[in-house]
């Protein structure tokens, strides 16, 4: 099985750890990545918002490289997704924004498509389940607070999934036994989209503050997500606020975890907050499953 | 492509059929905390308001769960993201517009919206990455390329306007 | 050949956009016109005595009328012209109005196309054969489906007026869902005082045949002459010896472990039951589903029920029972389905236990109800409670775009019940837009509001539980302010949905559904309980969300269009039909594959198919397809339809 990488900006130059997470999992898992030149995905919040056009052409300049391979393309961000799975959506329905992306993709002897399909490295896995079983060494058994990222769910006419009560976070943690813990308010926005965690910070802090309020109601070992984005915003308000002390780990780490990786190969040691009790417990379970 | 006007937005976004239920509002994580009432923000815009000249306008997180619950099938985050391109077209910037400059900044110089600093750099390194990732900004030509598209499309202009 | 021809204005409706003199003076003069005139209103008196009048001076042959859409207005000038003595078949019509006047914006270009559209129509006319319907006896009997409020109505009007009538519930006990209710707005009073001694009149009444338990399993024939298979289902207890003193109910092994369906799933009941105690007709029935005997084959050492019968009622080889009916006319008033929530997931219906229906809650105020009429919610009285409105309409997301017209005033009640069984709840509605149009429903209204209960503008965006608490998350929207609210009863204010029962009857039937799947009439506003389908009725919510009043109004309504059909000793039918000719056709049955309506039957002696005149429709599908030419449709033939294309291209 062959795939396209997209690792996006913040896997590869903010927490690289997410980035080398993947590729270690995905040679266990047998998914072969190969690497293209990718600009950035570009990011819905800004650039979509700034001009669209523009966006809808970056996004298809970025499809169109594993277009002529014919490998689809992998995404491990919610945002990323977002974007990419948006743009091929988009073009696939829209003629008169195929024609004009293609018009400005020509100026660089580029032609986009549409003939490969963009998907998140979740839904692999979901159709990996044996193989997630088979690889798993140790049984992680903790609790965990699951965050989708919005832009993998919805908008749902475009993701196909069911926005309000999704399933596969929920299921794929479990089989490294974990706990998923219900949340209050579980499936509401982080608060780093939209531009608006750089652009007005105080208020990003205020929604994911609510969020982290009840995420530590539920006395979790950590955070789990599949959007760098996200997983960014998690890990840096901690600190912006000073306050919780909640461990944040990209599905991947948890992942790699699972099947045996050192946390320092997954870059856990990166983080902002701490993740030496989840380290800790790592290898309390390691020491379990060789008895 | 035909030029964008706050009535086309409100067309194909369907903002006509809104029956100001308010479900959006209440739905909304950013509303809670701030001036944003998504609900306003539809019927302002079908009133042919300008709606675009608010700064609530770029409280959005473009989180969704509005046009994902609306019953009328408003496609509201869709709606606010036009919005905001006509503010730019037009120049009202909000306040918060000077972040997203630094990111179309280091887009046009890296490829990238958040560029490598050389402490990740050297993260990469340790963790067994290569220093450098492969990306559009590995190869010279590539950039070139890269810029030279930029170049030609409408956000570098908006960029410039101001 | 004399042709008339009338240019109607329709008031400004055509005569706006179509220059008429110029119409006038075009057709005049044509091949076959004998007179072409123009008036304000053809279809007003004078405008049909001209009509009449020139028929009868000038001795015309084929009329033409160039006016509106022939869907209104086609009966009514057939009848003028046979008035005057001319075969009705003999008139046609041209639409300049629908599809010419209204459409266009150029009054040049729209004239020049009303005009073509004359001459097609008189080409066609010249071709027009006359036409003699056929008279068929009427069967002086009706069958009713669905033994709700309407069906009832339905059934004891028309069996007032003497005529022998079918009523077919599939449940165990007539009554639908008003049964289920305690007290109805806006007055209040209690359903089962209104209703019960309706139902008991059905039970009673000479001339009503009731069939509960029942299923209408096939349905064909037509206006007149319908053939009905009905099939009852075994209850497994001899209604003539069952005298409803529910000894059995009490000893079932199963009592009370079953979820009951009349309760909505919240109380239970045992295999053997009463849907609820005033039933009617109050017979014991075993659920096959569950019953030990029925579905493992033993109970204990003995069958409970059958042991304590003293009349021995209970039969465990009762079969179920196949009746063939005969009838003139059809009423379908099979009512509704509450909308179900689930799929609402940001409501959590299913997930939280304190959240439920409205239907659910109509069952929790009814005395003999799973909790005697206390508002006890799972073990608990409630004391925040909120109501959320339009759950399941005026959804566009879900397909149901549609308002439910009950729920706005359903929530005003049962919020008022609950005040005055709770006097200190905190009850708050959230509702979308108030809609009571009904007699005495904004005044119930205002009384609800006087009662304390908090109606706050803007609807539920979702609701949460914490702590073992929901909580409902809305915007004022008059306040403009998210707010929450923390409720111990969360009650969704679903919508109405057509009987899932819709789809066979409207098969059996070949009725149409309109785009919000109930079922539809005839015309929108001049025969709402008339279908397309002649002799087949519309009452109550089958036809579309509607609250008990309008029911009954419907339901009265179209008993009387029953009646009508049902004094007459012959009807005529319908003429235009498809005509076969027998000699060429080759047997393939294309048309009986083709017919919606089961019209062409195969002569399996002659090899041919034959075409049964009184279910054809004219509908045209057969005549269209037969490869060997053989079948002919009357009133649509081959040199009519050309001549008419011919004037337009
Ligand atoms: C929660 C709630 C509260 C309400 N409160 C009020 C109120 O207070 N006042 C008011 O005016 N209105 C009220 N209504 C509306 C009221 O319920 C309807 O107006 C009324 O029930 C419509 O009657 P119906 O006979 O058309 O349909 P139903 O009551 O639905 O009856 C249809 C009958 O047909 C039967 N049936 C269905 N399919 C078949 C079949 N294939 N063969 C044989 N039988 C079949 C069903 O079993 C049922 O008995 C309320 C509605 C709801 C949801
Ligand atoms: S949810 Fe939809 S219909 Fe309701 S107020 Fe918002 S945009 Fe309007
Ligand atoms: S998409 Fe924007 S307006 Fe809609 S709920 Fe999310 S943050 Fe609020
Ligand atoms: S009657 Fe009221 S609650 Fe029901 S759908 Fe209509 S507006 Fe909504
Ligand atoms: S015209 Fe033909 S297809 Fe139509 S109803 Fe009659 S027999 Fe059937």
């Amino acid at each position: 099985m062959k795939y396209a990488f997209f690792p996006g900006c913040i896997a590869k130059n903010v927490y690289p750890g997410i980035e080398k997470a993947t590729r270690l999992v995905s040679a266990k898992l047998g998914i072969d990545l190969v690497d293209y030149e990718y600009s950035c995905c570009p990011p819905p919040g800004v650039i979509a918002c700034y001009d669209k056009d523009s966006w809808l052409t970056l996004g298809a300049r970025n499809l169109s490289l594993s277009e002529k391979d014919n490998h689809d393309i992998m995404t491990i961000c919610a945002g990323c997704y977002g974007t990419l799975h948006n743009v091929w959506h988009t073009l696939k329905q829209d003629q008169d924004k195929m024609e004009f992306v293609n018009e400005h993709l020509s100026r660089i002897d580029t032609e986009y498509k549409g003939n490969i399909r963009p998907v998140h490295f979740v839904d692999l896995l979901s159709k990996m389940r044996d193989e997630i079983k088979q690889n798993k060494e140790i049984d992680l058994d903790f609790r965990v607070a699951v965050h989708y990222g919005c832009h993998y769910l919805k908008p749902s006419d475009v993701t196909g999934e069911n926005s309000e009560a999704p399933k596969i976070l929920d299921e794929i943690v479990s089989l490294l036994g974990c706990e998923s813990v219900p949340f209050k308010d579980r499936l509401t926005c982080c608060g780093a989209g939209g531009g608006v965690m750089s652009g007005e910070p105080d208020l990003s802090l205020k929604i994911i503050d609510r969020k982290l309020k009840n995420i530590e109601k539920a006395d979790v070992d950590c955070i789990i997500n599949i959007c760098s984005f996200c997983h960014m915003n998690f890990d840096q308000s901690q600190k912006k606020l000073h306050a919780y002390d909640i461990p944040v780990l990209h599905l991947n780490q948890l992942l790699g975890l699972a099947f045996g990786f050192k946390h320092k190969h997954l870059g856990l040691h990166t983080n902002l907050v701490s993740t030496r009790d989840i380290v800790k417990k790592v290898k309390g379970a390691k020491r379990e499953s060789m008895k | 492509m035909e030029e964008k006007t706050v009535e086309s937005i409100v067309n194909e976004g369907r903002a006509y059929a809104c029956i100001q239920c308010g479900k959006c509002t209440g739905s909304c994580p950013s509303g809670r905390e701030c001036g944003l009432r998504t609900r306003k923000v539809i019927h302002m815009a079908r009133l042919g308001m300008d709606i675009y000249k608010t700064e609530e306008l770029w409280d959005c997180t473009t989180c969704y769960t509005c046009q994902e619950r609306c019953p009328k099938d408003v496609k509201i985050t869709d709606i606010i993201i036009e919005l905001r391109n006509m503010a730019v077209k037009n120049s009202f910037y909000p306040t918060m517009a000077e972040v997203p400059k630094i990111i179309i900044q280091n887009l046009y110089s890296t490829g990238n919206g958040q560029p490598l600093s050389p402490e990740v750099s050297k993260i990469r390194s340790i963790i067994g990455l290569n220093k450098e990732p492969l990306d559009a900004s590995t190869n010279k030509d590539t950039l070139k390329k890269f810029q030279k598209l930029l170049d030609g499309l409408p956000l570098m202009q908006w960029g410039e306007t101001q | 050949m004399k042709v008339g021809v009338y240019i109607c204005h329709c008031g400004v409706n055509i005569a706006n956009m179509v220059d008429i003199p110029k119409v006038v003076e075009a057709i005049s003069g044509q091949t076959n016109v004998a007179v072409c005139k123009e008036y304000q209103y053809m279809c007003s008196d004078p405008g049909q005595n001209m009509i009449r009048k020139d028929i009868e001076d000038m001795g015309l042959d084929r009329v033409v009328v160039a006016a509106c859409s022939p869907r209104m207005h086609e009966p009514t000038f057939r009848a003028t012209v046979a008035d005057a003595g001319m075969n009705p078949y003999c008139f046609e019509m041209a639409n300049i109005r629908e599809q010419c006047s209204w459409v266009h914006e150029d009054k040049e270009e729209a004239t020049q196309k009303a005009i073509d559209l004359v001459k097609s129509s008189v080409a066609r006319a010249s071709l027009l054969e006359p036409l003699q319907s056929t008279e068929i006896p009427v069967t002086h009997s009706a069958l009713v489906i669905g033994g709700g409020i309407a069906g009832i109505q339905a059934a004891l009007d028309i069996a007032n007026s003497g005529f022998k009538t079918y009523l077919v519930e599939k449940e165990p006990s007539i009554g639908g869902r008003m049964a289920q209710f305690d007290k109805t707005f806006p007055t209040l009073d209690c359903a089962a005082c209104i209703l019960t001694p309706k139902m008991v009149d059905v039970a009673r009444h000479p001339n009503i045949d009731l069939l509960t338990y029942s299923e209408v399993e096939h349905i064909d024939g037509s206006i007149g002459n319908f053939h009905v298979q009905i099939k009852k289902k075994p209850r497994y207890v001899d209604p003539d010896l069952c005298t409803g003193c529910g000894l059995c109910a009490e000893a079932c092994r199963l009592k009370g472990r079953i979820s009951s369906e009349f309760d909505m799933g919240i109380g239970k009941r045992g295999a053997i039951y009463v849907p609820f105690p005033q039933a009617v007709p109050l017979l014991y029935t075993i659920d096959p589903e569950n019953c030990l005997l029925l579905k493992h084959g033993k109970c204990g050492k003995s069958p409970k029920c059958e042991d304590i019968c003293d009349p021995g009622a209970i039969r465990f080889d009762q079969e179920e029972e196949h009746i063939d009916i005969d009838v003139g006319a059809i009423v379908v008033a099979t009512g509704y389905n509450e909308f179900s929530p689930v799929v609402k997931e940001e409501y959590g219906y299913g997930k939280f236990k304190n959240v439920m229906t409205g239907l659910e809650l109509e069952r929790i105020f009814s005395p003999s109800g799973p909790t005697g009429g206390n508002p006890i919610i799972n073990g608990t009285e409630p004391k925040n409670i909120v109501f959320i409105s339009c759950v399941g309409s005026r959804d566009k997301r879900i397909g149901n775009p549609y308002c439910s017209r009950v729920c706005c005033m359903y929530i005003a009640k049962q919020a008022h019940l609950l005040k005055e069984k709770i006097p200190d709840a905190n009850i708050t509605v959230m509702y979308t837009d108030m809609r009571a149009f009904g007699k005495g429903y904004e005044e119930f209204y205002e009384r609800v509001q006087k009662e304390g209960i908090r109606y706050r503008r803007g609807n539920a965006a979702e609701v949460y539980e914490e702590d073992d608490l929901l909580f409902v998350r809305a915007e004022d929207t008059l306040l403009g302010e998210p707010y929450e609210l923390p409720a111990d009863l969360v009650v969704l204010g679903t919508g109405l949905v057509p009987s899932p029962d819709a789809d066979s009857i409207g098969q059996m039937l070949h009725l149409s559904r309109s785009a919000d799947k109930f079922f539809l009439e005839a015309h929108p506003k001049l025969r709402p309980v008339d279908t397309v389908i002649d002799g087949v009725f519309l009452a109550g919510a089958a036809q579309g969300p509607k609250d008990i009043p309008d029911s009954v109004a419907q339901a009265s309504g179209a008993a009387s269009h029953v009646v009508n059909l049902l004094v007459k000793e012959k009807i005529h039918a319908e003429p235009i039909i498809a005509e076969i000719n027998e000699d060429a056709c080759v047997g393939c049955k294309t048309c009986i594959v083709l017919c919606p309506y089961e019209a062409p039957l195969y002569d399996d002696e002659k090899k041919v198919v034959t075409i049964n005149r009184a279910v054809c429709k004219g509908c045209g599908s057969c005549a269209a397809a037969c490869p060997s030419g053989s079948i002919k449709m009357n009133h649509f033939k081959n040199e009519q339809i050309v001549a008419q294309i011919l004037e337009v291209i």
